[in-house]
């Protein structure tokens, strides 16, 4: 497949394995090992319910009154510029979640939710949240895909205590400095540790062939802050790699021709990128040009994005990331939520869900709604703010990309990385000879951040 | 060694070119309009953006029709006279519309006045072409990977699209400088330039002689999205990328200057071109750097002058 430096994919079948993550495993004697708890265990089994309108698991057994007024539900993503290639779709997936929660009667089957889209392409983003959290009233707030943005309302979001729920931002950053004892915040999709530290293990136990490696990755803070992980990753597990280039290009960038040039010249045999948006494709459009492809495996740990945007730029054999398993296709099976997922927003918009924030909107809106269902089952009272704090922490549930918790003592879902190749051959661009890494090898224990982490190995 | 650094240089020096090339059709056209007519039109680069979006549709649709029928040679063909005929046209013509109705009753506001207003149009342009078009990165990359690449040396490998483009521009360049200097249009337009009210007087159509300096402005604006896109991809939220280029090369080269354009382009893309491969934490900023001096060493540009 691979007709560059690296001769081929090699997993070693312990760190990396061939194939996809168990789709629907809940929690495996491994991971109880490595230091969950019981406490996880048993509150990740409590969650393990199918979500409400989508399975035939959601009827109600527990008592209480259901407020009987529509929750109120404020979603939060880029409408609008370059950064709308994963806003737009994290909204139509929104949009479909709750109408199919609505469908089949709301939340608990009662409880219907009413959504508001709100734009986060604005200057003022702390306004913005600060209107919803308390003008606006919102029963929850759901959003935010820039790292800088997410950065910026998680102490707000604390300040205000207003359950908030993170649903893409990658950086580290948020809880490992911003918000270091959070409360009412919580982020539903993996970190970038899950994407940089996977990238080096692949490095390390399936292309052991790579002898230079470069960066190339946008500079703002999830750019960056991807590159330290990696690079910090690289050291830390100590692979016998050469860094031999690290470009950080303005986020927004019409010309990388100079970038890719710099590429050329140091001729790695692996990039590490997490590009995406606009500036993904207008770098591949002048790498492909260039010829920077022919000798090197670029790795995009975000940017599946394109398959759908710009599928001619896309050469096979390229490895590729969706910030977890979050692809539509590939050369195997997921769960019958995935195959639903894909169905119903193909059917419903005609095009596929290849950016991997349509499957973070659907993980992002059924762990509140999971985290209401367990509660009120649990108590038989419906939830208030605290109450659904402590339901969200240790949450785990099945979904469309697997398996989903998040820790006992966290607030950050974690998520196997996964990668795997692009493949024009089929039907439908994929990804194929896809390898996996599990969630505990690539995120830090809970007590630890993720520098302290990769410090102390 | 020497050889190795001076190979290194060859795509670096072609990148130059094209971005040159670029920012030429966009600059000039700014800067013309603004010289001409006295209209500081902010949303000028916005016709760029909106002409790479038309260009991946004609491309689309070209590709489309006759992808399966033309060899590759003939497919280039009327890939490229769609990109400099059909798609000039029609900017031209949306320009032309927005000209009667929006820019028109502004022409005579202060210049504080007009860069508000033609921000909002850059706004509202913006919001347009993502109804058209989406939010998501459009490419049009047949004429680019028609064309094919070639091999340095050093052995790299370089697509002919930009080489191609820079060429066009340079042609395009020539037929301008013919324009002021030789045709009594051109010669009409500068004298405008001085002071429109005198040549009023002589009986010329003064109205009619701003409109072609506007539609030639706008259009060149559009080749430059023409020429650009194979080579690239558009998404909405570059306009204001363009803009602020644009109105490097309307201060670094000088308002109305023919010369000065084509000096500030190649001052830009070589800086740029160069600045992002050896200083590359200097990226943004190397263009605003070297404004800074060029107004610190010379206040009016390059060629502060209003002549060809």
């Amino acid at each position: 497949m691979l007709s560059r430096s690296v001769t081929s994919i090699r997993p070693d079948g312990d760190i990396v394995k061939r194939g996809v993550p168990p789709a629907e495993s809940r929690v495996d004697r491994r991971t109880f090992l490595k230091g969950a708890g019981a406490a996880t265990i048993a509150a990740s089994f409590a969650g393990c319910n199918n979500p409400a309108g989508d399975g035939d698991d959601s009827s109600v057994e527990a008592g209480g009154d259901i407020p009987t007024e529509p929750l109120e539900m404020a979603t939060v993503a880029f409408t609008s510029g370059s950064a709308s290639v994963f806003g737009t779709p994290m909204m139509q997936s929104a949009r479909m979640v709750v109408d199919k929660i609505n469908e089949a009667g709301g939340i608990l089957g009662e409880r219907e939710i009413s959504l508001d889209e709100y734009d986060e392409n604005t200057e003022e983003v702390a306004q913005l949240y600060r209107r919803l959290a308390t003008q606006d009233d919102y029963d929850i707030i759901i959003g935010f895909v820039s790292s800088a943005n997410a950065l910026t309302v998680g102490p707000i979001a604390e300040e205000l205590q207003q359950p908030t729920i993170i649903w893409d931002t990658g950086t580290t950053e948020l809880f490992d400095d911003a918000v270091t004892d959070p409360q009412y915040l919580f982020r539903t999709c993996a970190s970038s540790s899950t994407d940089a530290v996977g990238a080096a293990l692949v490095l390390e136990n399936a292309l052991t062939d790579i002898e230079t490696v470069a960066g190339v990755n946008q500079d703002y803070a999830y750019g960056r802050n991807n590159w330290n992980l990696f690079s910090q990753a690289v050291e830390a597990f100590d692979i016998d790699v050469d860094i031999v280039e690290a470009r950080f290009p303005p986020f927004g960038n019409e010309d990388f021709s100079s970038t890719v040039s710099a590429l050329n010249d140091s001729n790695p045999d692996f990039i590490f990128s997490s590009l995406w948006g606009g500036d993904l494709v207008n770098f591949m459009t002048q790498a492909n040009d260039r010829g920077l492809f022919d000798d090197t495996l670029p790795c995009f740990s975000g940017g599946t994005h394109i398959f759908r945007d710009a599928p001619d730029q896309v050469p096979d054999g390229l490895l590729f990331g969706a910030r977890g398993p979050h692809v539509p296709y590939g050369g195997f099976g997921w769960n019958s939520l995935h195959d639903n997922f894909v169905s119903s927003f193909e059917s419903r918009y005609g095009e596929s869900p290849y950016a991997h924030g349509a499957f973070h909107a659907w993980q992002g809106i059924y762990a509140y709604v999971n985290a209401i269902e367990n509660a009120f089952n649990a108590s038989g009272v419906y939830p208030d703010n605290d109450a659904l704090v402590k339901s969200l922490e240790g949450l785990g549930f099945d979904t469309p990309s697997g398996f989903l918790n998040i820790p006992e003592g966290s607030h950050n879902a974690i998520e196997p990385s996964f990668w795997g190749l692009s493949d024009s051959s089929g039907e439908n661009l994929a990804l194929t000879d896809s390898i996996w890494i599990a969630k505990e090898q690539v995120n830090p224990p809970v007590e630890q951040t993720t520098e302290e982490w990769l410090g102390n190995i | 060694m020497v050889i190795e650094l001076i190979t290194q240089q060859i795509p670096l020096v072609l990148n130059a070119l094209f971005l040159a090339s670029v920012l030429f059709l966009l600059g000039t056209g700014l800067s013309i309009i603004y010289g001409m007519l006295n209209f500081l039109n902010l949303a000028h680069a916005a016709f760029l953006v909106l002409g790479a979006y038309v260009a991946s549709t004609v491309v689309t649709q070209i590709v489309g029709v006759f992808g399966d029928t033309l060899g590759t040679s003939g497919l280039f063909i009327i890939l490229v006279l769609g990109l400099l005929i059909i798609v000039p046209f029609i900017i031209a013509m949306v320009g032309l519309t927005m000209e009667q109705t929006i820019f028109k009753p502004i022409y005579g506001l202060e210049d504080d006045y007009q860069l508000l207003a033609t921000f909002g149009v850059i706004l509202m342009m913006e919001d347009g072409m993502k109804f058209i078009w989406g939010g998501q990165p459009v490419t049009a990359s047949a004429p680019s990977e028609l064309l094919g690449s070639i091999s340095l040396l050093g052995g790299s490998t370089y697509p002919l699209w930009p080489i191609f483009g820079t060429v066009l521009t340079m042609v395009i360049g020539i037929v301008l400088y013919y324009f002021f200097e030789e045709t009594r249009l051109g010669k009409i337009t500068l004298a405008m330039a001085e002071d429109d009210e005198i040549v009023g007087v002589t009986g010329i159509n003064t109205r009619l002689v701003h409109l072609q300096v506007y539609v030639i402005g706008i259009t060149l604006a559009a080749l430059g999205g023409a020429l650009f896109i194979p080579n690239a991809s558009m998404t909405s939220g570059l306009a204001l990328q363009f803009v602020i280029l644009a109105f490097a090369v309307l201060v670094i080269g000088g308002l109305g200057s023919l010369k000065g354009a084509i000096a500030a382009s190649l001052l830009i893309g070589f800086t740029r071109s160069f600045g992002s491969y050896y200083i590359p934490q200097l990226e943004l900023a190397i263009v605003f750097i070297l404004m800074a001096a060029v107004m610190l060493i010379k206040p009016t540009g390059l060629f502060g002058d209003i002549k060809a």
